[in-house]
């Protein structure tokens, strides 16, 4: 199976105050790997960490090793933009860019990086990350409209198909669903489970049950640690730490 | 009853009041742009279309001439002035609004104070700064380049860049910041690098970046007192040549002042033409300006 992510002894400060404190971390390829944790535990820091957009923040300091598909990321070798493209990211908000087109907004990565030679080529490739985000059928007559009249729902799964549309190794969902309605929330779930056929999912989420319905393996955080690491049933029947137990029933978080 | 009638009379009052004020503040403004098409139409008519190219008559003679080396001058120190003071406010806007690191954040805050002090200067000091600028590096360049001169339109375009640009620094740094976090991440994380981000956060504020570019044109088109010290004025056209740029050469506003101010007849007739010019420009401007905004306001402009 191999490791798509791996987190060594991994160490963030934000402004002087630590947010992770010795992350261990090895997430398997193609799986939907699950980190969950009450508000504040450092789940999207560690994201951010990952595929380096803490870089964009002030104040921002990291020790430990992340090793992405064989890339180290804080090796000062590593260009930051290569990781990013190694590792899709998909926000909470759903942030398509308003005035663009829901063309333009999935073609924008692919252009920015010229991965593709020729306009033929990129309109496949759009229509390909709209295909895999299952929104195709819906947005397919109307390419050229804003991308800002889609529901709630269709944005995000525009904001994935953006983020697949550089063919990355690796998909991060931070919270994707913490703004949508059931039934959105319902279609990306179902989205999260077919899109680990082809990239390895790192899900972060407050919700222990939408941890349950989609991942393959959880890691329960808490106050910036790991606490416990496991795959989604024996976490859930059988949570070893007691704070996982809580969490999961609901008793904290 | 009475209370209605009270409440009716009140509005009524209100409404006067509002509608004389409206009045009062755009009659004086309707007034001054009657005056200078009918006055600047009348001249521009009289010797149409040779008062678009030639220079002016001799002061007091029943001939006209024209204004042509005004709006050439005006021409050549707007173009080459908005040439180098676009992408320094743009280059300045991204690099003060996109801080990160601490010491950006500090040549940024700097600069900031460095611009709002700069949009609150009188351009007469402004030219006055220039024209000493250029007086005491006067004698090294001239070692270089003989023809030097400070009255020049080498300085009369320093002086509109260092009035316009603040202005166009300021609305699109505004733009940039008013962008929202999770915008600025999204391209990010798709392998833009940070001057790429930027790059694609102007592209997104287009309408922002033209309108502050329409604003800052519109403001070396029509500046006058920092030209004074700088550019000069000139009532002949300069010689095409290499030392273009170290000669005085004249402008639209300095032909309003200076020729307006003559005494004679038909150049305070052509100073008409002029000021007619100038509003038609400013007002064309305005009106691009406008019609971008009101395209940011639609919301959706494609990009291809």
């Amino acid at each position: 199976m191999g490791i798509a992510v791996h987190v060594e002894d991994l160490w963030v400060s934000i402004g002087g105050r630590d947010i992770l404190k010795g992350v261990n971390l090895k997430v398997p390829r193609n799986v939907v790997f699950a980190v969950m944790g009450p508000s504040g535990s450092g789940k999207s820091t560690l994201l951010r960490s990952i595929n380096r957009i803490l870089d964009l923040y002030e104040g921002v300091s990291v020790r430990g090793n992340v090793v992405v598909e064989g890339v180290d990321v804080y090796d000062s070798r590593t260009d930051p933009s290569m990781v990013r493209r190694l590792v899709g990211m998909v926000f909470q908000i759903p942030n398509p860019i308003p005035n663009l087109s829901i063309y333009d907004n999935v073609a924008l990565g692919p252009k920015i990086n010229k991965l593709v030679k020729s306009r033929r080529e990129l309109d496949e490739l759009v229509r390909w990350a709209l295909e895999k985000a299952y929104l195709w059928e819906e947005v397919k007559d109307r390419l050229e409209q804003p991308a800002s009249k889609l529901s709630g729902g269709q944005q995000q799964r525009l904001c994935i198909a953006r983020a697949l549309a550089m063919r990355p190794r690796v998909l991060m969902l931070d919270e994707p669903t913490s703004n949508l309605d059931t039934v959105a929330t319902s279609e990306i779930e179902g989205l999260i489970v077919e899109l680990k056929r082809d990239v390895t999912v790192l899900l972060v989420t407050h919700n222990p049950f939408q941890a349950s319905r989609v991942a393959d393996y959880v890691a329960f955080m808490y106050d910036g640690q790991i606490v416990e690491v496991g795959p989604t049933g024996q976490v859930f029947t059988r949570p070893a730490h007691k704070l996982t137990e809580k969490y999961i029933t609901g008793r904290f978080g | 009853m009475r209370l209605v009638d009270a409440r009716a009379l009140k509005s009524l009052a209100l409404t006067a009041a509002v509608v004389l004020a409206f009045a009062l503040s755009v009659l004086p403004v309707a007034h001054l742009m009657a005056t200078v098409v009918y006055r600047g139409a009348a001249a521009i008519a009289r010797n149409f279309p040779s008062i678009l190219f030639d220079i002016p008559a001799a002061p007091g003679s029943r001939e006209l001439g024209g204004i042509g080396p005004h709006i050439l001058g005006t021409a050549l120190l707007t173009s080459i002035a908005f040439a180098v003071g676009v992408p320094i406010s743009l280059l300045a806007a991204v690099f003060t609004a996109e801080a990160i690191r601490s010491w950006e954040r500090i040549v940024g805050r700097w600069t900031r104070l460095l611009v709002h002090m700069m949009v609150e200067f009188p351009t007469i000091v402004i030219g006055i700064a220039v024209y000493g600028a250029m007086s005491s590096v006067a004698p090294l360049v001239r070692a270089l380049v003989p023809g030097f001169r400070p009255f020049s339109l080498l300085s009369g375009v320093v002086a509109l860049v260092l009035v316009s640009a603040p202005y166009m620094y300021l609305q699109v740094e505004d733009g940039l910041k008013s962008v929202p976090q999770h915008v600025r991440e999204a391209i990010y994380s798709l392998g833009a690098s940070r001057l790429l981000t930027s790059l694609v956060l102007l592209r997104y504020l287009k309408s922002t970046v033209y309108a502050a570019l329409s604003v800052g044109l519109a403001r070396m088109v029509s500046e006058t007192a920092a030209l004074f010290f700088t550019a000069f004025g000139s009532d002949v056209y300069p010689p095409l040549d290499a030392n273009l740029l170290f000669r005085p050469i004249g402008s639209l506003t300095l032909a309003v002042y200076t020729l307006g101010l003559s005494g004679y007849e038909n150049w305070i007739e052509l100073s008409w033409a002029a000021s007619l010019v100038l509003l038609l420009l400013c007002l064309t401007l305005f009106g691009f300006s406008r019609l971008l905004l009101r395209g940011e306001r639609l919301g959706y402009r494609s990009p291809r």
